[in-house]
């Protein structure tokens, strides 16, 4: 008999908290383990690149460099939130979690920030984008270095299995 | 005339205005006639008794403590529209008196896609007026402004509620006109405008989505008015004519 398991993914190998390029052509991904490590940063955003012109159909983000990771929450996640830090007198740091196209900013079903983290209770399980980006409400060109941290896995899924 | 978006809204407008008795009492979601109604970071949309415009039912926005707090609905059945002519019953009392940095999203008449880095054709926000008065603050894509942005403002609003009318048009000529609080069918000359600069706003197509609620919360809006309602009535869109107060 011959056991096959393929791409098992395993937490913290594709998660990072390196800075590399987060956007829409090339979204970074985020497998947090049970204790919710790594935490993840996009480095910083005035060096970044801006993939989303407007959130949730209503929250203005032109002129403000966005970092795009491409999550899955497979059931059974544990995390029950996600943080975000790294806020400054001109740098108010916001996350969207969403489903429709990236560059849209659309379909969004969570959202929060450095006070109101972003809740994942109660979210379907499911492929997303989580963007984080500068506070709509900040002067275009708004930046900064925001840390996203999390307390649980999404977690690991198995992509292939086989008994042969 | 826009045959779908005029029957949305007769549809919106029987849904704020409400034909039904308060005792009968009011619709539990706003969705539909709205296609849908994002609420995230605590924001809360509710449609509760009492209308604007002595009707039985009206709709309550608040925010969350929270930059990235939602309250909105949003209406899709506008299609590319060159000329988009909407108006609302806004009643913002129960936010107190503006603070000199008080600020917060009421309107987004947005494109289906980004041009030059825009996607919101035209913006409505509540600002600062004199004395704790609010008025309106206007943001319309355009070719000469700074980051393609046109900004004008209103004469502060008096207490209570507010009739908005706005005339939207796009194309080489492009313009934005608004009425404050008319009586009557006929229409009369606008109370203002904002300024596209440059002309032209065709670049940025038509009106595909109107969102209404609030959002966008300034520091201080979110630290001092975080669960307070912002009323919202009777809104009704059109694509040529005047819509004026009955």
């Amino acid at each position: 008999m011959k056991m096959t398991c393929l791409a098992l993914l395993v937490a913290g190998v594709l998660g990072s908290g390196a800075a590399f390029a987060q956007t829409c052509g090339t979204p970074s991904t985020w497998n947090p383990d049970d204790t919710g490590q790594p935490t993840v940063s996009p480095g910083d955003l005035c060096a970044g690149s801006d993939s989303v012109a407007l959130f949730c159909q209503f929250l203005d983000s032109s002129g403000k460099n966005d970092g795009i990771y491409q999550i899955n929450l497979a059931a059974g996640f544990t995390a029950k939130s996600i943080t975000v830090t790294g806020g400054t007198a001109t740098f108010n740091p916001v996350v969207y979690l969403y489903t429709a196209g990236c560059a849209t900013g659309d379909g969004c079903v969570q959202s929060g920030d450095s006070t109101l983290p972003l809740p994942l209770t109660g979210t379907a399980p499911g492929a997303y984008f989580l963007a984080v980006t500068a506070a709509s409400s900040a002067a275009t060109g708004a930046c900064g270095t925001p840390t996203m941290a999390t307390n649980g896995t999404f977690p690991v899924s198995l992509q292939n299995f086989s008994v042969e | 005339m826009n045959t779908k978006m005029k029957v949305l809204s007769l549809a919106l407008l029987g849904l704020v205005g409400y034909a039904g008795s308060a005792a009968a009492g009011c619709p539990t979601s706003p969705v539909p006639p709205w296609s849908s109604a994002p609420q995230l970071g605590g924001g809360v949309v509710a449609v509760v008794a009492g209308g604007l415009d002595a009707s039985a039912c009206r709709m309550d926005a608040s925010l969350g403590p929270s930059f990235a707090s939602l309250a909105t609905v949003i209406d899709t059945t506008p299609a590319a529209e060159p000329r988009y002519r909407f108006q609302f019953l806004i009643n913002a009392d129960a936010t107190g008196n503006f603070g000199t940095t008080d600020a917060v999203s009421i309107f987004s008449a947005n494109a289906a896609a980004p041009a030059n880095g825009r996607t919101p054709i035209l913006q409505i926000a509540l600002v600062p007026g004199a004395g704790g008065a609010k008025r309106l603050a206007f943001v319309a894509s355009c070719d000469g402004g700074a980051n393609f942005r046109c900004a004008g403002q209103s004469a502060d609003l008096p207490a209570g509620v507010n009739r908005v009318e706005i005339d939207l048009q796009i194309g080489p000529a492009g313009t934005v006109s608004y009425w404050l609080n008319q009586t009557g069918t006929t229409e009369p000359a606008p109370d203002g405008s904002v300024t596209v600069t440059g002309g032209n706003n065709a670049w940025i197509g038509g009106v595909d989505t109107g969102v209404m609620g609030l959002g966008s919360p300034s520091p201080s809006f979110k630290d001092t008015h975080a669960g307070q309602a912002v009323s919202f009535d009777t809104f009704d869109s059109r694509r040529a004519t005047y819509i004026g107060s009955p």
